[in-house]
């Protein structure tokens, strides 16, 4: 069961046989690899193009606060 | 063992890192959940507040500047929970050490108490107007004994909702965000078609600072700590995005634009009105009728931003202690209750709110900064949950260099606005305090851990890991549901061999 450290060991409660947290944590070492191999190791800001939207709109908003009510200031 | 488990149950409430094949929400379902939360109590009272302190032309931009920049900021910490479908005190954990996670745990259940106490009790004064509108009794139409008393009764209907978990809110939301939608037509109707535009845009603030440019910056600063408020509560949904798109993009339009429509129509309410409560302005808008029924509106949206925040709170508990039951996880909301007792906190909302903005500014400054210039996007998802790995152990779960960045963020706010006392000094003028106080952590973030702290164990750990990945050695770990690594294999090549041998 000591898969990743004597952390998990514990918290997967073997040496109290909780049976819940054991098979939480069973469950929780089985899914790191596959959380590893489907998104852990992704190209960084993949997703770029959702990021269009957010960057273009603040940039406008920013612009007409410095170029427009800054200047009243 | 694993099997015995309800596997979905647990990724549902909080612990297990999600799955693409478990992600419930669509990009359409994202955006309106994050919509139906961000559209509530706080929305209006900043919308109220602004339309207070400054004109409608000014308003807008700064409705809009103090939300959408700051939710931008944040906004790749959204992406980092999204991409490996964990809650947001996991996430965390390689910025700030297990230990300093865990404090920033405690600090959000604080905080989200008072989020609580705000929805519930705006709930409380739409309930004593119907009230008085209905002839009840006195002492349920007054502020000092009706709203506190309407509050706690929705309060316990809103803790039994989340009690029974994301499908009935989920249901719930199907009732709370139209009715969100139908108050803001109904203000939308009011301030184009019986005042008009022009009234709007003439119309004068009931309670301006002495200088358009004091006016403004507190209008942005209240607004800004809206905006940065949003930081805790982007783990909880973003790991149930079925892709980063849906994470990054809902959020946006959730919190960052979207929230806004509300926002403005709510300082143009509040510059008819003169008043910035939104209990005051249903019944002065739209006359008795229209005014009850708004009313009912408002209780409706505030009851499902209960919901959410007692949900969140509740699922985040879980992540911390997964043996506790669900229904404990759901009883932490309760010393909310305590502060419901009178308008007080209510009444108190601006100092709230600057609490908040310095915290969540200093803490997202770090969160980012440590994802882009220390991590470099990756995170060992194993050393997440994994408190005896020493890759994120840092000083006994402490990273002194999120530690630091956080106390420079912190005075960098305070001398720039005071919290207590709400006296500011001149650089306030430009962008607020919460904005520059994210910026000041951010860098020194930067600052201490890739000079100060550079040879800490963890970050040396860190490297060896990432140049193992970036070689392609680590990426040999590929475990599948239903093979399982020996402990040779996680131990070996998914975590750095140092790491391995400390204990917890």
């Amino acid at each position: 069961m000591n898969e990743v450290s004597d952390y998990i060991y514990q918290r997967a409660g073997k040496a109290n046989s909780d049976q819940f947290e054991g098979a939480l944590y069973d469950e929780l070492t089985k899914r790191l690899g596959t959380v590893r191999k489907t998104t852990g190791l992704q190209i960084g800001l993949s997703s770029w193009k959702a990021w269009l939207l957010p960057i273009l709109t603040v940039l406008a908003i920013v612009c007409v606060y410095l170029f427009w009510i800054v200047p009243q200031y | 063992m694993a099997e015995q488990i309800d596997v979905r149950h647990e990724v549902e409430f909080g612990f297990l890192p999600t799955l693409g094949s478990e992600r419930a929400f669509s990009w359409f379902d994202f955006t309106l959940v994050q919509t139906g939360f961000g559209i509530a109590a706080w929305c209006f009272l900043v919308g109220g507040y602004t339309g207070t302190f400054i004109e409608g032309k000014y308003a807008i931009w700064a409705i809009l500047l103090g939300n959408a920049l700051p939710v931008l900021l944040i906004l790749p910490f959204a992406l980092t929970t999204a991409r490996y479908g964990v809650d947001t005190f996991i996430a965390t954990n390689p910025a700030l050490g297990y230990n300093l996670s865990r404090l920033f745990f405690v600090i959000f259940a604080v905080l989200n108490l008072g989020w609580i106490t705000i929805a519930c009790f705006m709930l409380g004064e739409s309930c004593i107007k119907v009230a008085e509108v209905v002839g009840l009794p006195e002492f349920l139409t007054t502020r000092s004994t009706g709203a506190p008393i309407f509050s706690i009764i929705f309060y316990l209907i809103g803790m039994w909702i989340a009690w029974k978990g994301p499908i009935a809110i989920k249901m719930f939301a199907r009732i709370g965000v139209p009715a969100i939608i139908l108050i803001l037509f109904g203000l939308i109707i009011a301030v184009v078609f019986k005042y008009g535009f022009t009234h709007v845009m003439n119309s004068d603030p009931s309670a301006p600072f002495p200088e358009l440019w004091e006016s403004v910056s507190n209008s942005i600063e209240v607004n800004a700590g809206l905006g940065f408020s949003w930081l805790v509560y982007l783990g909880q949904w973003c790991r149930l995005a079925r892709s980063e798109s849906a994470a990054v993009g809902g959020t946006y339009l959730g919190f960052g634009l979207l929230l806004n429509v509300a926002g403005i129509f709510g300082a143009f309410t509040a510059l008819i009105v003169g008043s910035l409560d939104p209990t005051d302005w249903m019944i002065g808008v739209g006359g008795t009728a229209f005014g009850v029924f708004g009313l009912v509106l408002l209780i409706l949206a505030n009851l499902t931003s209960t919901v959410v925040l007692m949900y969140s709170q509740s699922l985040s508990v879980k992540t911390m202690l997964p043996k506790m039951a669900w229904k404990w996880a759901i009883l932490t909301n309760a010393p909310a209750a305590f502060l419901m007792f009178s308008p007080a906190f209510y009444d108190g909302y601006t100092k709230f709110l600057a609490y908040v903005s310095f915290i969540m500014a200093t803490f997202g400054g770090v969160l980012v900064a440590d994802w882009f210039f220390v991590h470099r996007q990756r995170f060992e998802v194993g050393a997440l949950y994994d408190h005896g790995n020493r890759q994120y152990h840092y000083w006994r779960g402490w990273n002194p260099a999120a530690l630091l960045a956080i106390l420079t963020g912190t005075v960098c706010y305070w001398l720039l606005y005071n919290p207590v006392t709400f006296a500011y000094t001149k650089p306030f003028a430009l962008f607020g305090a919460a904005i520059p106080s994210f910026f000041a952590a951010a860098i020194a973030y930067v600052v201490f851990a890739r000079l100060l702290f550079r040879n800490l164990e963890s970050y040396q750990l860190d490297r060896q890991w990432r140049l193992r990945v970036l070689s392609g050695e680590a990426d040999a770990v590929v475990v599948t549901d239903g093979m399982r690594p020996t402990p040779e294999t996680v131990v070996e090549e998914a975590v750095p061999p140092q790491a391995s041998a400390a204990g917890a």
